[in-house]
């Protein structure tokens, strides 16, 4: 499939603000119709990224080809009014003085010859699909969050943009709230095929809402690929910790295996027998038992509900975080003992880096 | 608390002068003489006043749209600059402003005369009447409107303006579509008060001797026509009563919504003008230029027209008037805050109807010509009270009225603004009223309290009718000075009075609207 198509290709783009380097020569290309999430700590540059894309910022090297058209390079910055880029934004920004029903068609290609049947009743199926229907003749200050939220998706869905650019929508919007939006958004971005990008700082909404998930620090791509493979095979520590919680465990790798102070594992790993590496472990790999002489002790708890994060202080004095079950109550200064259950093999670091 | 309550009803009292002198003096002579009424005179002083204010609030739009487009949205060199200069015509009164606009252009003003040395010999046009005056009073108002709408502008989310760019619209239909209908409430702001400006000014249509009621109410004043001026300032107050609604309206509404959401700045991109920059600069120069620095430079030119001996001259300015100008501005200034303060604290949420009637009041009294109030208050003093008529008392009486709600404005924004939850928070922590009010509330209402004296501190200082007609005997202040040689075309004592009565006010005036960033600084921090 290699002549296919891509809706976005960034090729060696960077910005720069005054001598700070914020965005560093990133290339990422996006398949027709896939979801990326863009991922990263606040100041990452998640945010510059996309106002690059979009020509709100003019990055100072690199090329933006939108849907096998040039919109950014050398030569070329096509403005911003002409990309066929559409864009959620954090405060949604809807314009106070429309009701939604003019939020939705103010996009220039409604605009041109809106009183044509096809674009009412596409406008109304979009209000439909995005359960705002009934409130179309509201002012955005009249609605609340979710629904401000809904809006602001139709209006920039309504254009037909090549590629649409989400930038933490979910921000604003209470917790429980952003579950049941984010399993509707995916429904009609999926349902209408559309190309996205969606940036958050939340990796669990990552997970959930990228395809593939691109993680940015400092201006760089640490790792773009598929969200299962971010989360089991994280290229640096720096992914690993980002998604997911993880700890480091010092180990000495011996044949297909590892040797760590809390037992034995099986490891996949370039390294040589005999080497020292850091394997990762998720909480979920780590089980405890209550014994009076374990390996370790618990010196912090967070409970979650249906499990805790328990933080098992081993003999070493190094500190590794445990899931278990709400069943298991254990008070702080409990002696545990602890083992590695991961079912699966580990992955080892050296220098940060997976090997 | 007697004196309070005596305080808040001997002000709403004072207040009432002018609608006793207005609908008691004025209604019983408007019907004695109602048979003038339908004359040609008056048809044509109405048509004259409504044409003025009409074509000079209009035009004052056109060029603040302009100017704070060009200083706010777009990337423009020395926009700073700008800003500061484009708000210095308030500093310029509206009667001297009247005489250095026929000095300059007039038939043997400046401009003739310099092209005469040049030996082209130009019949200028006639500066006197509707063009005089409509140029004359555009060129020092328009700032009511450029500082409104700056500040309208940055209170405008500019993600829209992204939004709306990305939606497929390029710059200048983002401008009318999406920002122009979120600060059209500051451009009505902006230019009721350049509406109301113009009704009630004094100085520049006599200068430009343009008929428009207040120089017909001044006429007949000065001839002792007094049931003559009555009727027609009821008739002048009839007809602005739209405006003037509007404005109490829009001041009583305005200080009930409190909370403004700042735009965040460091995402603000300026739209780039490329090739154009040299025009708008151009053009922004030529405003500043002949609402300014023509101005300014005329003042200089009139020093330097020792016309009578310098010794004389320094004699004219007689400087008690500097003393005057500053300690009556002063007082009155001080006096107005205090007066708000008292008023906000004591009458805002126990009395809302109260607070209310109060309001409206005082806001009416902010419209109506220094004239009209001057008169009220000789008509109320010389029927009813002779012992305060001419003294000190009624001057002060007659600035407070006129200019009470120009100090009340913004203690009340920012007394609503902050609110009781800190009253609350320092009483539970076991403070007395008097500590909390010191040490809590006083310094966050400064910056109303500041913005207050200083508002009242310029108008006072550049009043003139009031000045003019209620004032003891031989008491001066700069602009009374400034009118009278004027008059008297003792032209470099006026020049020396107009710049030091400049000084005086320029940087009140630059204070007055830079305090407002503080204030919006100061409510952001707040959040």
């Amino acid at each position: 499939m290699k002549n296919e198509i891509k809706d976005l290709i960034v090729s060696n783009l960077s910005l720069n603000f005054d001598q700070n380097i914020i965005i560093d020569n990133i290339s990422f290309e996006l398949e027709k119709s896939e979801i990326l999430a863009l991922v990263g700590p606040s100041g990452s540059g998640k945010t510059s990224l996309i106002r690059c894309l979009t020509g709100l910022e003019n990055p100072d090297e690199g090329e933006v080809v939108i849907s096998d058209s040039i919109v950014f390079s050398d030569s070329v910055n096509i403005p911003i009014e002409k990309r066929d880029i559409g864009i959620v934004f954090q405060d949604f920004a809807l314009f106070p003085h429309m009701t939604v029903t003019e939020n939705i068609s103010y996009g220039k290609k409604n605009d041109k010859d809106s009183k044509t049947l096809s674009q009412i009743s596409s406008l109304t199926d979009l209000m439909l699909m995005c359960g705002i229907y009934h409130l179309r003749d509201r002012y955005p200050d009249e609605l609340s969050g979710g629904e401000q939220q809904r809006v602001a998706l139709a209006r920039s869905l309504a254009p037909k943009p090549k590629i649409l650019l989400m930038d933490e929508p979910f921000s604003n919007l209470d917790p429980g709230f952003r579950m049941q939006l984010r399993m509707e958004v995916r429904r009609i971005l999926k349902y209408l095929n559309i190309t996205c990008i969606f940036v958050t700082h939340d990796q669990q909404e990552a997970l959930y809402m990228g395809d593939r998930i691109l993680v940015l620090n400092e201006g760089k791509i640490q790792q773009i690929d598929r969200n299962t493979d971010v989360f089991q095979n994280p290229k640096n520590e720096f992914v690993a910790e980002f998604i997911g919680l993880a700890d480091f465990i010092e180990a000495k790798v011996i044949n297909n295996h590892a040797e760590t102070e809390i037992g034995k594992v099986e490891i996949k790993t370039k390294a040589k027998s005999g080497e020292s590496v850091n394997i990762m472990i998720r909480p979920d790999d780590v089980h405890i038992n209550k014994t009076k002489n374990g390996n370790g002790f618990v010196v912090s708890r967070e409970y979650r509900g249906m499990y805790y994060i328990y933080y098992i202080k081993l003999d070493s004095g190094k500190v590794v975080k445990s899931l278990s079950s709400h069943i298991n109550d254990y008070n702080i200064g409990t002696k545990v003992n602890v083992e590695l259950k991961p079912g699966h093999p580990l992955i080892c670091f050296q220098n940060k880096v997976i090997i | 608390m007697i004196v309070i309550k005596f305080i808040i009803y001997l002000i709403i009292f004072l207040f009432c002068i002018p609608f006793i002198y207005l609908f008691q003096f004025g209604i019983s002579n408007l019907f004695s003489s109602i048979n003038n009424l339908f004359t040609f005179y008056y048809f044509q002083l109405i048509f004259n006043t409504i044409a003025l204010v009409l074509s000079v609030t209009f035009t004052t739009i056109v060029i603040s749209l302009f100017l704070s487009w060009a200083t706010e949205i777009c990337k423009l060199k020395f926009a700073k600059l700008w800003r500061i200069l484009l708000i210095f015509p308030l500093v310029i009164p509206s009667y001297l402003a009247g005489y250095l606009f026929i000095l300059f252009y007039g038939t043997k003003g400046e401009i003739y005369q310099l092209l005469n040395n040049f030996g082209i010999s130009v019949d200028m046009p006639d500066v006197y009447g509707f063009w005089g005056a409509w140029l004359c009073l555009s060129l020092i108002c328009f700032p009511y409107v450029y500082i409104n709408l700056s500040t309208g502008l940055k209170l405008v989310d500019r993600k829209l303006e992204d939004a709306s760019r990305v939606l497929g619209h390029n710059h200048f239909q983002t401008f009318f579509r999406i920002i122009f209908p979120n600060i059209k409430n500051s451009l009505f702001a902006g230019s009721i008060l350049v509406a109301l400006y113009t009704l009630s000014d004094f100085g520049a249509v006599s200068a430009l001797q343009f008929n428009t009621f207040t120089l017909a109410i001044y006429t007949k004043y000065r001839s002792f026509d007094f049931p003559g001026a009555a009727s027609s300032a009821l008739i002048l107050i009839l007809i602005s009563m739209p405006i003037i609604f509007y404005f109490i309206k829009m001041s009583v509404f305005n200080s009930y919504k409190i909370s403004q959401k700042t735009s965040n700045f460091s995402n603000l991109k300026l739209f780039d003008l490329k090739q154009y920059e040299i025009l708008v600069q151009l053009v922004i120069f030529f405003i500043v230029l002949t609402s300014i620095f023509i101005p300014f430079l005329m003042i200089f030119n009139l020093i330097l027209r020792t016309d009578i001996s310098f010794v004389k001259t320094l004699d004219l300015i007689k400087w008690s008037a500097v003393f005057n100008t500053f300690s009556g501005a002063t007082i009155n200034s001080i006096l107005c805050v205090f007066i708000s303060l008292l008023l906000v604290l004591n009458i805002s949420k126990k009395n809302n109807k109260l607070r209310l009637v109060f309001e409206n009041l005082m806001y009416f009294g902010y419209t109506l010509p220094g004239l009209v109030i001057a008169l009220a208050f000789v008509y109320f003093s010389i029927n009813y009270f002779f012992s305060i008529y001419q003294t000190w008392i009624i001057l002060i009486s007659g600035y407070t009225v006129l200019f009470l709600s120009a100090g009340y404005a913004p203690v009340r924004t920012n007394v609503d603004l902050i609110g009781d939850k800190y009253t609350v928070v320092s009483k539970s922590l076991g403070k007395s009223f008097y500590s909390t009010f010191t040490n809590i509330l006083f310094p966050l209402y400064l910056p109303g309290i500041l913005k207050g004296f200083l508002n009242v501190f310029i108008l006072t200082a550049k009043e003139l009718p009031v000045t003019l007609i209620l004032a003891p005997l031989n008491f001066y202040t700069l602009s009374t000075v400034i009118w009278d040689n004027l008059e008297e075309a003792n032209f470099s004592a006026a020049g020396i009075g107009s710049f030091l009565l400049i000084l005086i006010i320029s940087i009140p005036t630059y204070l007055s609207v830079h305090v407002e960033d503080i204030k919006i600084k100061f409510s952001k921090t707040n959040k």
